[in-house]
């Protein structure tokens, strides 16, 4: 060591030190006395604090004006978790869940959520009865920081009326506050920027759910300059929320009722049938019914069973109600079979099928169809479902009596490689729809499927048991809606409804119009639409025209007119129904979907004058389309066209 | 504590005889002790006051972070008195042992169920109730390291690689294992004071110059990798313009120092603690300390640490040996610069990097280990030489 060395430079990292030392004393002579007083206002001055305010959701109407959603203020215990000290947590959850008769792990996780702002109070319980309240108040020292508000909850007065086109709301998860989040800087389609908090009601299912930023509105904010010591300086600037828009939909609560109610008797009577089939009762687990204006494709019912009510979901379930509808037994009740559910529609598709071969054969009109017992495909033997056969027809006989035995004939010459590549009957079919969406607005819905020998090749690459290849039979099948075809019950109304309209195949949908109506006098709805909104969505929209001759259309509107009158296996359903004042044309449809049982199908196009509806049911598992699904759409026709009715009356077991 | 002078007994003989000379008027080792403890004392009157909001609201009760610090402030007196006592000497031979020590805890606080996390940084294990910083230890492991090996080496240290290996190299890997923690103001005064070391210890000025220039190169990436301290960095840039969002905390770290005045609001009655102010009971205490006591409060604290900072010197001029000198100036360098760096923060002079004062912040492993460093410095001066022959 070199003692002069160290001796220096030890000064030097002194002095340094020293000097540094001296430089923040000046620092703090100058914070602290020269410039202290600025500081000093500076420490006065103040916080702001803000607070959201919810808008009430704007109300969800049918096509009259009908209430099909809207708000209610309901009693509601809440809890300021800042107003409760450490020490009497315990207590407060243990009062708490005594009187409201909750379990106190529920309190607890209320009391705990971290998510939620600290200084405003946190319902604990709602609906609560008065004299809970009444209690509360009158030991207070019990509950500190509990108060009781009426806070707003949203109602679905017509409970399971269209619970898959309403919807339900729900608090809002990690994935739509992201989502919402990620679109914090921008307007969306109403024109503003939608701004999203934990804890917020949100759409969840059906319509309030694709239009939750209209109908949700415009939060409140609230802003409060508080002091150091937190307390209020000055008025509060507010920014009230705004009532969000009300949604219009071209639902008719009359019809939806009826189709409800026919749905429901439809599926009760046939699980008193027994299936020929199985030797069992049918199951009749599901089903499902569209109604649709053609000429515009307004939805005006749309049914699914087994439903639910939609008021269990937002806070007003009986004990018990939301573990029922979750469990297997309930069959799925918030499926909504109507879009989302894509099963082969049997002889409802084979008004597809005669277009298509009308193309191929002018004289298609003209010809005569043995309709024997069965016949031989290839190696398979094709039946009629009449065991005895139906002798000689002609093509409308053959829609209107369902005979298979022609559409077999009719696939089998389409799937001849000369003409169009065999490929004829399905391009027909995607023209009218088949094997995509529809675009409906709601969500969920299913393509369907149309097959073909590129999609078989495919499709069974991988499998042992099924050869790749098309064969005559598969093209058979498909020319009566069996075998790989698939379809959504929305599919085959919107497909019928090109039919009705003369070739154009119209885009469905739910929503007419968004509007910021009176709620007070909600009655002329159309008339609020005129200054509303409709999103793009939403708008009256043609999907395409359909690959169709209209005299080939003309032509099978008439023989579907057969269906339900004479020999046509509908006619029984549709016995004493007014047939001469208001034209029906229908097709049945018994569709094997092994190894379940038989699904029931019946599609109808009915007119008068510039009424004019298309109606599809299907009930699964319930056999024969005349004998369940016709009655069904008997009876949402009978409500349309204001037909005095007797309510459901199963039509004959046939089961073409 | 005890006030009495402390008495010298044959049961601590030291280990060579020459510095046993009378040192009737030198009382530099005593005066370091009570300079301490009168830093504990303020320190913990602030601790109280700082940390008695969050600790209300963390665990309903005011006093539990305070007991916990007061717990740890018991063992750093003994930890101080012990080693006063102890002979410094006897330290070098633990020299080698413990900076592999502190990297072994410095991996250790990564481990699941040893380890923890807190704000986003993993630089805690937990012991029982209590939990330790390991980064605190590596100071002062990399001190006591630097003195004894450069120690050895002085007048062979105008060449680089005297200093390099293993002085320069253990201090890379502990500034390694710190960074990554990531704690880039405890490895910055690791840095720094290893630097002091080899500097006082003789080295050659461009040598250290071109390794600090290759450190500081280094620290750029690591300086701007994370976002929080680009937010610091500029924050600190930004100060007294924005009240709001980057640079939150220093403003309202200058506003409770400036609302302070000359005397203070009064111990207790400050306001940035409620919540305003992020950190007020660890590395912005000393805001709080001139919101409640004022210019007053602020320069006490500062004198106190100026005196520190004399006493230091003087202990390591006088030391017996080179290790002395090198141990008591690194750790007077290592505290002080300590101080500097948080002072330098709060007062807005320089970015944030989450620096605890030393004996005031709230931590209980910061204050163990600067009271048993400040013991080491007090037991150099104990055996330093007498005042007059210091200067030969």
């Amino acid at each position: 060591m070199s003692p002069n060395i160290s001796a220096t430079r030890i000064a030097i990292i002194n002095l340094l030190i020293l000097s540094l030392l001296a430089t923040l004393v000046g620092r703090l002579w100058f914070l602290q006395v020269l410039s202290g007083s600025e500081a000093q206002k500076l420490a006065e001055r103040t916080s702001v604090r803000t607070v959201y305010e919810q808008a009430p959701r704007g109300f969800i109407f049918d096509r009259d004006g009908r209430t099909l959603a809207q708000n209610r203020t309901a009693l509601t215990v809440a809890l300021d978790v800042s107003q409760v000290p450490n020490s009497r947590k315990d207590e407060v959850i243990g009062n708490l869940a005594r009187v409201l008769s909750m379990k106190q792990d529920e309190v607890r996780n209320i009391f705990d959520d971290k998510r939620l702002a600290t200084n405003a109070p946190r319902p604990i319980a709602l609906d609560v009865d008065k004299n809970v309240v009444i209690y509360l108040e009158e030991h207070a020292d019990q509950f500190p920081g509990v108060t009781d508000v009426e806070i707003p909850v949203r109602e679905y007065p017509m409970h399971t009326l269209a619970s898959h086109v309403i919807g339900h709301i729900g608090e809002i998860d990690a994935e739509q506050l992201k989502k919402c989040e990620d679109a914090s800087n921008h307007a969306n389609e109403t024109g503003s920027v939608r701004i999203c908090r934990p804890g917020d009601l949100v759409g969840k299912l059906g319509v309030e759910k694709l239009y939750d930023d209209w109908i949700a509105g415009k939060p409140g904010i609230k802003q409060t300059v508080v002091n150091v010591n937190g307390d209020p300086v000055g008025t509060p600037t507010e920014d009230p929320p705004q009532r969000g828009w009300d949604a219009i939909l071209t639902l008719d609560a009359g019809v939806q009722t009826a189709a409800e109610t026919a749905l429901q008797d439809g599926i009760n009577f046939a699980r008193t049938q027994t299936d020929r089939d199985t030797g069992k009762k049918f199951n009749a687990p599901a089903g499902a019914v569209v109604a649709i204006d053609p000429t515009t494709g307004d939805i005006l019912a749309l049914a699914s069973n087994p439903n639910f009510d939609p008021n269990w979901l937002v806070g007003s379930a009986p004990p018990g109600a939301l573990a029922a509808l979750n469990s297997p037994k309930a069959n799925m009740p918030f499926f909504n079979r109507a879009i989302s559910e894509a099963v082969p529609p049997g002889s409802t598709f084979k008004p597809i099928t005669a277009t298509a071969s009308w193309d191929k054969d002018p004289n298609l009109a003209t010809r005569s169809f043995d309709c024997p017992p069965s016949i031989k495909i290839g190696d398979r033997v094709f039946k009629d479902w009449q065991p005895g056969g139906q002798g000689t027809l002609d093509l409308a006989t053959s829609l209107a009596q369902s005979c298979d035995i022609t559409f077999y004939n009719l696939g089998v010459e389409l799937n001849n490689k000369s003409y169009q590549s065999g490929e004829h009957l399905q391009q027909v079919a995607r023209s009218f729809g088949f094997g995509r969406p529809t675009d409906v607005d709601l969500l969920g819905e299913a393509a369907g499927q149309v097959p073909d020998a590129e999609w078989k090749w495919n499709h069974f690459s991988e499998s042992q048991t099924f050869d790749r290849r098309w064969f005559d039979g598969d093209a058979a099948n498909l020319a009566v809606g069996q075998g790989f075809l698939e379809a959504t019950p929305l599919q085959l109304a919107t497909a019928y409804g090109a039919i009705a309209n003369g070739g154009t195949l119209m885009r469905p949908h739910v929503l007419e119009c968004l509007a910021q109506l009176n709620v007070s006098q909600a009655t002329n709805v159309q008339q609020a639409c005129k200054n509303g909104r409709t999103p793009k969505t939403a708008r009256e929209k043609a999907l395409g025209r359909v690959n169709a001759q209209p005299a080939a259309l003309q032509y099978i509107l008439n023989a579907m007119s057969g269906t339900v009158r004479g020999s046509g296996t509908a006619a029984d359903a549709f016995a004493g129904f007014p047939l001469d004042q208001i034209f029906v044309a229908g097709k049945s449809g018994t569709a094997q979907n092994p190894p379940r049982q038989d699904s029931s199908w019946f599609g109808a196009i009915a007119k008068n004058g510039d009424k004019q509806i298309v109606v599809v049911a299907m009930v699964e598992e319930a056999g024969f389309g005349a004998q369940i699904a016709a009655p069904i759409v008997r009876r949402v026709l009978e409500q349309y066209y204001g037909v005095t009715s007797t309510g459901f009356h199963a039509g004959a077991a046939i089961k073409g | 504590m005890s006030t009495k002078t402390p008495r010298r007994s044959a049961a601590e003989a030291p280990i060579g005889l020459r510095g046993r000379t009378k040192r009737s008027s030198d009382r530099t080792d005593v005066s370091i002790i009570f300079t301490a403890l009168a830093l504990l004392v303020i320190g913990l009157v602030m601790s109280l006051s700082a940390s008695s909001i969050v600790s209300a609201k963390s665990t309903g009760s005011a006093f539990t972070l305070f007991i916990r610090q007061f717990i740890w402030a018991a063992l750093g007196i003994g930890a101080l008195l012990f080693f006063w006592r102890f002979d410094y000497r006897r330290l070098r031979g633990l020299t080698y042992l413990l900076v592999p020590a502190s990297w072994v805890l410095l991996v250790a606080v990564r481990l699941p169920g040893i380890g923890v996390s807190a704000g986003g940084a993993s630089r805690w294990i937990r012991i029982g109730s209590f939990q330790i910083q390991p980064s605190e230890f590596a100071k002062l492991a990399i001190i006591m390291f630097g003195a004894d090996v450069l120690s050895r080496k002085m007048g062979r240290l105008d060449d680089w690689r005297h200093i390099a290996i293993p002085f320069f190299a253990a201090t890379a890997i502990t500034c390694a294992l710190v960074l990554v923690q990531p704690d880039f103001g405890t490895a910055m005064i690791i840095a720094i004071a290893a630097m002091a070391i080899a500097y006082l210890a003789g080295s050659d000025v461009r040598a250290l110059a071109g390794m600090t220039a290759v450190a500081g190169i280094l620290a750029v990436p690591v300086m701007f990798g994370a976002s929080y301290r680009m937010q610091r960095f500029f924050g600190f840039l930004e100060k007294g313009r924005n009240c709001l969002g980057l640079a939150y905390q220093t403003c309202q770290g200058l506003v409770a120092l400036g609302s302070g005045r000359w005397f203070g609001l009064g111990l207790g009655s400050g306001r940035a603690k409620y919540a305003f102010l992020p950190n007020a009971d660890t590395d912005y205490i000393f805001a709080i300390v001139g919101e409640e006591t004022g210019l007053i409060g602020t320069l006490t604290i500062l004198s106190l640490f100026g005196l520190l900072l004399v006493l230091g010197v003087r202990a390591a001029r006088r030391a017996r040996d080179p290790f002395g000198f090198l141990l008591a100036s690194g750790i007077t360098a290592w505290i002080t610069l300590q101080l500097l760096i948080n002072v330098g923060a709060v007062t807005g002079l320089l970015p944030i990097t989450g620096v605890p004062m030393p004996l005031i912040s709230f931590g209980g492993t910061s204050l163990l280990v600067s009271l048993a460093g400040l013991g080491i410095v007090a037991s150099v001066a104990r055996r330093g030489r007498t005042p007059a022959r210091a200067s030969d």
